[in-house]
């Protein structure tokens, strides 16, 4: 598969999800063309939108990496969700409680976010090596326990007596990261990823891990330690999301601050098949639709779900034409070679 | 007329790996047809066309005279075409005669399998086609050279005239090839057509009537059995001479490398033990290990590695204890070619540069810097070329996945990754499954090189000729244990084959 032709499957895979959408929004008597307009406008045009789109980028391409990562070394991560949760739960602690200049302020939020998601996930491989646990289930129902956990702290011991919904207290000013703060570290957590499978030897292991796991083991790889820190560190960047959902966004732990980024991050992850820039691509595409659907909501009157549903498209087509693609292209070029004499 | 004919028949796998090139070939009615060619020579993808798996890219295929578009295996046994994989796939819980109706139940009254009837005809199919089976037995209880048996059976009574037979004596015991060989004869006397697929040309020569041979996609030649020798089909499949005959020079082992005393472990998929195994292995000495696949010689190998637990009086290699040592830390000491070349001995879609990185960059100074920490990327990649031109690998970029290469070439890869670490013992298991001929010979040079140069090597072989040509001493195993322990000289292959089978020493037909 060259780097050209995956290309042509992603931008083929897109346009016909955008076209599906517009017909789709079409039949339900909605104006397409305005309603597209709407989208580009408040997602890109607007004053400030195209930082934002930026911004919001970062938590769905946190937790894109998380579930890529994972599943290209093997273990399969699906607790993004629950450690979205932790990790903001950690980092919402920090931010209340401990009061230091700013300089140190964020990289302790953003680190105790990571450490949070980390030992979330740490869970999972605790039980997968003490009691040979499958961490596919493990994680995913840690999910629920996380919701829960947080729903209750944020309901309880944590809960700003003063407002009037479910939130904590909002967090010391010098926790908070600005929209450029969050981007780059989005920039640099992903370019650190890409060294880690470059360059360093555990992510050698981790890779051929993935790719063949009895090779790997006879070939002298603990793949149980490795398995266990690929979980802890995909686990810490689903945490780091959580913090940067928190001391870019709200400032305070919300009730639901983790949205769909979890779900979101595992899609992105399958679309982009574990691929590190594809997880990047895919992750601004996501949250360019996610900041357009406000607009678009205003302008055309297009409720804000219907992104959701062109998301889904998204995936599905997306997956679906790089298998028609791939299949029909090796077709062709067999029967245009074999019709050509060999030599 | 012929019965099958292929006419310039074309399959080519993106981006340009022609598997066939312009291949015309016809199969006569009535005749026993080999094809044989080295791994990647097309003899594989040539059948399954036949069978309908794969549709050519251009070109015919008429069978019966009639120009066919087979869509699947189905179609192609509608037609009376059908194909004996070499992975056999039936159901251990059902009897002969039920695996044979398999998906063709013959249904009597309210739709339920008319037991009886279904019993009665499998039993004329058998009777009629000459297999010594039993119909009633579960196929659970048999073995694999009975197994393959309900295969053919199962094609009989699909009324299939065309056999196709994927390298059916790779899982056959040396005694089972000769019954195998009368029945495929008989099929044949009974006007059926039998294509098969073959990497032992004395096997070739015994049962075929005519032999094609492919190269590289191409068609070389079809020529009748009668007029042609094994060492003619060699130069035809490589275009060069191969040596068949050992090349054994005289060579005087030194002190013990592997010493395994009281060896035990469980044997895989198996309520049997391993052992309690003896075993020393000298530098300057290839012992080789036979026995019937599942008797525990695998386990051996993995016993010693240290990927199963096992317990022994003593392993030790050069005096080194193995015992409390990981797999890692037992790399220092030993190269280890596994069986399984696709899922153990390398990673397919992964790169050759990483796939020769493999224990290097843990154990091998230069692989890895910092303190073990970064990985020293270009330090695989000259490894990757050094391998690549050193062992004769065809492939352009050692970039490429290992699974683009053919199986002999990925072999090789795993064995130069191994070989250029230099262990005073080597173990390898079933070096050459599934390798092409020109390929074996490499490999078993540079097994006899490893002799030369005084290293200690551990051979596991399903190929009884193979282990007869390289070997110093032959142990057999059967059940667990070694019942056998020869030198090389003394060695048949009734004696080896009994050994094998019935777990004693048959000294007398020696």
């Amino acid at each position: 598969m060259t780097v050209d032709r995956s290309w042509r499957s992603a931008l083929i895979g897109v346009g016909v999800s955008l076209a599906i959408g517009a017909l789709l929004a079409a039949a339900l008597g909605y104006p397409v063309a305005d309603m597209f307009a709407a989208l580009v406008r408040s997602a890109f045009l607007r004053p400030g939108k195209l930082e934002a789109t930026l911004a919001n980028a970062v938590p769905l391409l946190l937790t894109g990496l998380s579930a890529a990562i994972a599943f290209a070394a093997g273990p399969v991560n699906l607790g993004q969700p629950g450690q979205v949760l932790i990790g903001a739960l950690f980092a919402v602690v920090v931010g209340l409680y401990v009061h230091v200049p700013s300089i140190v302020q964020v990289p302790l939020v953003l680190a105790a976010g990571g450490v949070g998601g980390a030992l979330w996930a740490g869970i999972a491989a605790l039980m997968k090596r003490r009691f040979g646990m499958d961490e596919f289930i493990v994680t995913l129902m840690l999910n629920e326990i996380g919701r829960l956990f947080a729903d209750w702290c944020i309901s309880s011991p944590l809960q700003d007596p003063s407002a009037g919904s479910v939130t904590t207290k909002a967090i010391a000013s010098t926790a908070f990261v600005s929209r450029w703060g969050s981007v780059s570290f989005g920039l640099v957590v992903a370019m650190l990823c890409a060294l880690v499978f470059r360059r360093f030897v555990i992510g050698y292991e981790w890779k051929m891990m993935g790719r063949a796991p009895m090779f790997a083991r006879l070939g002298g790889v603990d793949n149980d330690k490795n398995t266990t820190a690929v979980l802890l560190f995909t686990g810490a960047l689903a945490g780091f999301a959580g913090a940067i959902l928190l001391a870019n966004g709200p400032h305070r732990f919300v009730k639901g601050l983790g949205g769909n980024y979890g779900w979101d991050g595992v899609m992105i992850a399958v679309v982009a098949v574990n691929a590190l820039l594809g997880c990047v691509l895919y992750a601004l595409l996501f949250s360019a639709l996610q900041t357009g659907a406000i607009g678009m909501e205003l302008a055309a009157d297009v409720p804000s779900e219907y992104v959701q549903i062109l998301q889904a498209i998204v995936v599905l087509v997306t997956v679906a034409v790089r298998g028609v693609l791939t299949s029909r292209v090796r077709d062709w070029q067999a029967r245009r070679r074999a019709r050509q004499p060999s030599h | 007329m012929g019965v099958v004919t292929f006419a310039g028949v074309t399959k080519v796998y993106p981006p340009d790996v022609r598997a066939l090139d312009d291949v015309s070939v016809t199969i006569e009615p009535g005749e026993i047809h080999a094809f044989v060619g080295e791994n990647g020579a097309g003899k594989s993808t040539l059948m399954k066309v036949l069978n309908g798996e794969i549709r050519p890219d251009s070109g015919a295929l008429e069978v019966f005279g009639q120009r066919t578009s087979y869509r699947s295996a189905r179609d192609a046994m509608a037609d009376g075409v059908g194909m004996v994989h070499q992975e056999i796939l039936l159901v251990d819980r059902l009897t002969v005669w039920e695996n044979v109706v398999l998906g063709i139940e013959p249904v009597g009254r309210f739709r339920l399998i008319d037991r009886q009837r279904a019993r009665a005809e499998v039993h004329r199919t058998i009777d009629e086609a000459g297999l010594s089976l039993d119909p009633d037995v579960l196929v659970g209880a048999l073995t694999v050279g009975a197994r393959q048996k309900v295969e053919i059976a199962k094609l009989l009574h699909r009324n299939v005239k065309i056999l196709i037979l994927d390298e059916p004596t790779a899982v056959l015991t040396p005694h089972e090839i000769p019954e195998l060989f009368d029945e495929l004869r008989r099929l044949r006397n009974g006007g059926r057509t039998v294509c098969f697929i073959s990497h032992h040309l004395d096997e070739v020569m015994v049962l075929a009537d005519r032999v094609s041979v492919l190269r590289d996609g191409r068609l070389i030649a079809t020529v009748d059995a009668a007029a042609t020798s094994v060492s003619a089909l060699a130069y035809l499949m490589v275009e060069r001479d191969v040596v068949f005959t050992s090349q054994r020079t005289p060579h005087e082992r030194g002190k013990v490398v592997l010493d395994v005393r009281g060896l035990r472990a469980r044997i895989y998929g198996s309520s049997q033990e391993l052992g309690p195994v003896d075993l020393a292995v000298h530098s300057g000495e290839v012992v080789g290990v036979a026995g019937v696949e599942g008797n525990g010689q695998h386990d051996l190998i993995a016993a010693i590695v240290g990927s199963i637990p096992s317990r022994a009086d003593a392993l030790f290699i050069a005096g080194r204890d193995l015992t409390p040592l990981s797999i890692l830390d037992r790399r220092r000491h030993l190269s280890h070619v596994p069986a399984e070349r696709k899922t153990e001995g390398g990673a397919l879609t992964a790169s050759l540069v990483e796939n020769v990185a493999m224990t290097h960059h843990r154990l091998t100074p230069g692989f890895s810097k910092a303190r073990g920490w970064l990985f020293e990327r270009g330090r695989a990649a000259s490894l990757a070329v050094a391998i690549r031109d050193g062992f004769n690998v065809a492939s352009s970029s050692v970039d490429a996945p290992l699974g683009s290469l053919s199986g002999g070439n990925q072999q090789k890869v795993v064995l130069g990754r191994e070989l250029s670490a230099q262990r005073p013992l080597v173990v390898l298991d079933q070096p050459t499954r599934g390798v092409d001929v020109g390929s074996i010979e490499e490999i078993h040079r540079r097994i006899l090189d490893l002799r030369a140069n005084d290293r200690a090597v551990l051979v596991v072989s399903a190929d009884l000729d193979e282990l007869l040509r390289i070997c110093d001493r032959i142990v057999v195993m059967y059940r667990g244990r070694l019942v056998l322990d020869i030198a090389v000289e003394d060695a048949t292959l009734t004696r080896l084959g009994t050994a094998m089978l019935e777990g004693r020493d048959d000294r007398v037909s020696a």
